[in-house]
């Protein structure tokens, strides 16, 4: 391995260490209640004006958007909670839920809250699969290079990598490269190739670049 | 005038039919003098649609207020420049407007199209010549911008004032371009579909369109939020309103786009999938055109809306479902060059840029659409607001800003362990640092500090790259900036890319920081009465008011100083409109760097000499604004064509080729 001055488990550790100190450290700004204002702020920004589609009491102008806004103030002066008043407005026989700019996350608004998150799990889940099918690759399909490892060289692979980077380490110090497999050469062909506009001018418009291509570059 | 440009229209319809029969007749047949027939056809519908346009500016121009639309949308007093936001500012001119814009784009995409992409351009011509016949058709019929009265009225009705702003100049005109230009990479998709060419010829020009349709939306998008926050007088720039939302959502699939088609243009990888993905594309800009249009969401800016709402619907419907039903029948026909190496490389990181941008657009599609939904299942009415998007989609947009940020350091194909590691050493140190400096500095909001902290990651890899491709050309005897332009020069999809990364960085600084930190304070000031807010002292100092033909204008001034300095003479300005029985507001706004100090006003009482005035402090919302400029840039330098003819400028020595390539540390 490389001599390396800071590994990436120590970044977690430090990471790790900033969210306690976060946490746990007695901050010296901010961190005061909100002002009966603020709350009353936020509380506008979660009611849609009734009488001006699309827009909270805190952006409509009408008069009864305002009168609204005397009353979220007073009410909280009362010592209201910030839910209590939304419910006052939102209940069926005031204005039902079309004055709530945040669709409740229970009863019949739940759905508008689940789906996105199922639907994004499912996707994950596809891509998840995707990625593994393709990895696989059918390469009866393919017709560029054929796919990467052969079978159960996993570990000769890493060894191979490794020493891939030490060499290039050692004579330019490189980031990144690329193998293709570990019977042809190590190609750094990467877009960080940034000396030969020329290599790149000369793919441009032709696909897939051939392995020989490749191998110029290398 | 008003016939010549109902003529025009007819003809331009005439021809589109004719140039896309011809073009498919012809490819079909073998006929190249059809096929170039009806690409002339092509040039000739810009030609007569431009003519159209022209006849109705001539009959705003010349005050034809027997011609209804001039009527209903200018009038005696209306500053002659308007004339070009009233084109566009209702249903019928604004069609006529992007069925010209169509109409030119088409042509130039047509005349553009490179030579070995023939094939299957005929196809793609006729799929343009028939996206437009749908547009001529309804102007024909339904939305007939040269209707006649049966009298002359002495004067119009004049422009809504919402739209008296010079930011109207653009917003609407470049949100409309954007959107229908959509059409374009669509087309030439569905052209390789229908002539079977469906490998990588159509990606080249696919890309340039879509990069140049990504940009005209993003820069319409942001030129709306520039309007929203200065005229509409709220402090903000962003509601996700349905009518937002609209043209957001393309820009999301553009986005997804432009990103996985360099995939295939590099790797040969996601043919199908670039395919599905611009069909997606367009039938969100479908969905964002029927939204606009008699959609059936209330909102708060539908200036188009019309009664056509069904005749938009059953377009997005057909125009969603024919190509994907074309897509499944070529589905034998496309398949990869290659197949995916390793889930850590560049392609798996687009991969999953892709899985999060539509999820986004996904999000906003259900947020926009679930009133009905509910309306419709559960007999409610409900409306879904900025919590519920913020809140679902800014995670997803974190997602997104780490994928940028680790993204662009992953090689084509796969990288190795540990030399990844090693490219992401000083991002991550970089990025650690910034969220211990923000979090000793007192920031406890988590969003905000994970925010930033990603920020900061995208960032340092972005210097990281441009420092060490400078430092290597340094190496062999540049100096560092023209090393460093000779960097941008040798890979500008790249480095273009870049830049329209951080211009990205800068947008998001400017949203964090005035959707977390900002004030409002709602004051009651008499004249020469001061409020202090944040640190801030106002002084209400005079009103006056000026009575203008068709409105009245009232001008607010107020005196700023901080800690006895003074600052800076505030303007606010608040115009009623008795025609229309609306005020529209222009905030007084000190912008800088750091925050901006916003005022505007609100209704002046009978009788009463004081003035409530709405005071935000939104920090950081001046980068939003940079955040433009610096992605067009990005983009022309993505876009500017290489010159292969020119030799590379310092050719790399044989032997030591391998040194060239790599990146030093």
């Amino acid at each position: 391995m490389h001599p390396q001055p800071i590994g990436l488990p120590s970044l977690l550790l430090a990471l790790v260490s900033i969210v306690l100190l976060i946490a746990f450290l007695p901050s010296c700004a901010e961190e005061r209640p909100p002002t009966l204002e603020e709350r009353a702020q936020s509380v506008d920004q979660r009611l849609i004006c009734p009488y001006c589609p699309a827009e909270t009491i805190d952006q409509a102008q009408v008069p009864q958007a305002r009168e609204m806004r005397a009353f979220v103030r007073e009410k909280l002066a009362e010592g209201w909670t910030e839910q209590q008043i939304l419910d006052y407005f939102s209940a069926p026989e005031r204005y039902g839920l079309r004055v709530l700019a945040e669709p409740p996350k229970s009863g019949s608004t739940l759905t508008i809250w689940l789906l996105p998150p199922a639907a994004f799990l499912l996707a994950g889940a596809t891509l998840f699969f995707v990625l593994r099918s393709m990895k696989r690759g059918d390469s009866s399909a393919s017709d560029g290079p054929p796919a990467g490892q052969p079978p159960g060289s996993a570990n000769e692979m890493t060894k191979y990598l490794e020493r891939v980077d030490a060499e290039i380490a050692a004579r330019t110090g490189s980031i990144l490269h690329q193998v293709q497999s570990p019977n042809t050469q190590p190609q750094c062909h990467s877009e960080h190739s940034e000396e030969s506009p020329s290599v790149h001018r000369s793919r441009e418009g032709e696909n897939p670049p051939s392995p020989a291509k490749g191998k110029k570059n290398g | 005038m008003a016939e010549l440009g109902l003529i025009t229209i007819l003809l331009a319809l005439a021809l589109a039919v004719y140039g896309m029969l011809a073009s498919v007749i012809g490819q079909m047949r073998g006929l190249p003098a059809l096929v170039q027939s009806g690409r002339n056809a092509t040039y000739l519908v810009a030609l007569a649609l431009i003519i159209s346009s022209f006849s109705l500016v001539s009959a705003f121009l010349s005050n034809d207020f027997q011609v209804r639309y001039v009527f209903e949308h200018s009038n005696l007093a209306m500053p002659r420049i308007y004339t070009w936001v009233a084109i566009y500012a209702g249903n019928e001119g604004s069609l006529l407007f992007i069925a010209t814009v169509f109409g030119i784009l088409a042509a130039a995409a047509v005349a553009f199209a490179p030579r070995r992409f023939l094939p299957s351009l005929p196809y793609s011509n006729a799929v343009l010549m028939l996206i437009l016949v749908f547009f001529l058709s309804v102007l024909a019929s339904l939305a007939n911008p040269f209707i006649t009265l049966d009298f002359t009225p002495a004067d119009g009705r004049g422009i809504n004032p919402l739209l008296v702003h010079p930011g109207m100049f653009a917003h609407p005109p470049m949100l409309m371009t954007g959107l229908v230009m959509v059409s374009i990479p669509f087309s030439f998709a569905v052209g390789a579909l229908l002539s079977k060419q469906v490998a990588d010829q159509w990606v080249d020009v696919a890309r340039v369109w879509g990069i140049i349709a990504w940009a005209t939306l993003g820069t319409g998008l942001l030129l709306g939020s520039w309007w929203a926050y200065t005229i509409l007088g709220w402090g903000g720039y962003w509601a996700w309103d349905p009518v937002e939302n609209a043209g957001l959502m393309p820009w999301l699939g553009l986005t997804a786009f432009i990103h996985s088609i360099m995939v295939q243009k590099r790797q040969g990888m996601f043919r199908m999938w670039n395919l599905a993905l611009i069909n997606l594309t367009f039938g969100l800009s479908l969905f964002g055109m029927f939204i606009n249009r008699g959609g059936p969401v209330p909102s708060v800016h539908s200036f188009a809306a019309s009664s056509l709402g069904w005749v938009f619907l059953t377009f997005m419907i057909v125009g969603t479902i024919a190509p994907f039903a074309l897509f499944f029948i070529r589905y034998n026909l496309i398949k990869s060059a290659r197949p995916l190496e390793s889930s850590l490389s560049r392609e798996a990181a687009f991969l999953v840029n892709n899985l999060l941008l539509l999820g986004v657009a996904f999000v906003t599609l259900w947020g926009v659409v679930y009133p009905l939904v509910s309306e419709v299942f559960s007999g409610f009415t409900v409306t879904v607001g900025e919590p519920f998007y913020n809140q679902v989609n800014g995670h997803l947009f974190l997602g997104l800003i780490f994928l940028m940020g680790v993204g662009p350091l992953l090689p084509w194909r796969r990288a190795a362990g540990g030399a990844f590691k090693r490219t992401l050493l000083y991002p991550a140190i970089a990025a650690l640092a910034t969220l211990a400096i923000l979090a000793i500095a007192g920031i406890r909001n988590p969003y905000a500090l994970a925010a930033f902290t990603l920020f900061a990651l995208v960032t340092a890899g972005i210097l990281q790259e441009w420092f060490r491709g400078a430092r290597v050309r340094h190496r062999r005897g540049e100096t560092y900036p023209l090393a460093f332009l000779r960097l941008m020069a040798s890979n500008r999809p790249r480095y273009g890319g870049y830049v329209v990364h951080l211009a990205v960085i800068v947008l998001g600084v400017g949203i964090v920081g005035s959707s977390f930190y900002g004030t409002q304070r709602d004051v009651l000031l008499s004249p020469s009465q001061s409020v202090t807010v944040e640190g801030y002292e106002l002084t209400y100092v005079e009103s006056r008011t000026v009575q203008q033909a068709d409105r009245r204008e009232s001008f607010f001034t107020l005196d700023v100083s901080r800690n006895g300095q003074p600052l800076t003479t505030l303007e606010a300005e608040r115009t009623f409109y008795p025609e229309f029985n609306i005020s529209a507001t222009r905030a007084g706004i000190r912008s800088t760097p750091v925050e901006d100090l916003y005022v505007v006003p609100s209704e002046a009482r009978e009788g009463d000499p004081s003035i409530g005035f709405r005071i935000f402090v939104n920090p950081l919302v001046w980068w939003m604004w940079l955040a433009g400029p610096i992605m067009i840039l990005g983009t022309a330098i993505a876009l500017w064509p290489s010159r292969s003819s020119t030799p590379p400028p310092a050719p790399p020595v044989r032997s030591s080729a391998h040194r060239a390539k790599a990146p030093v540390r």
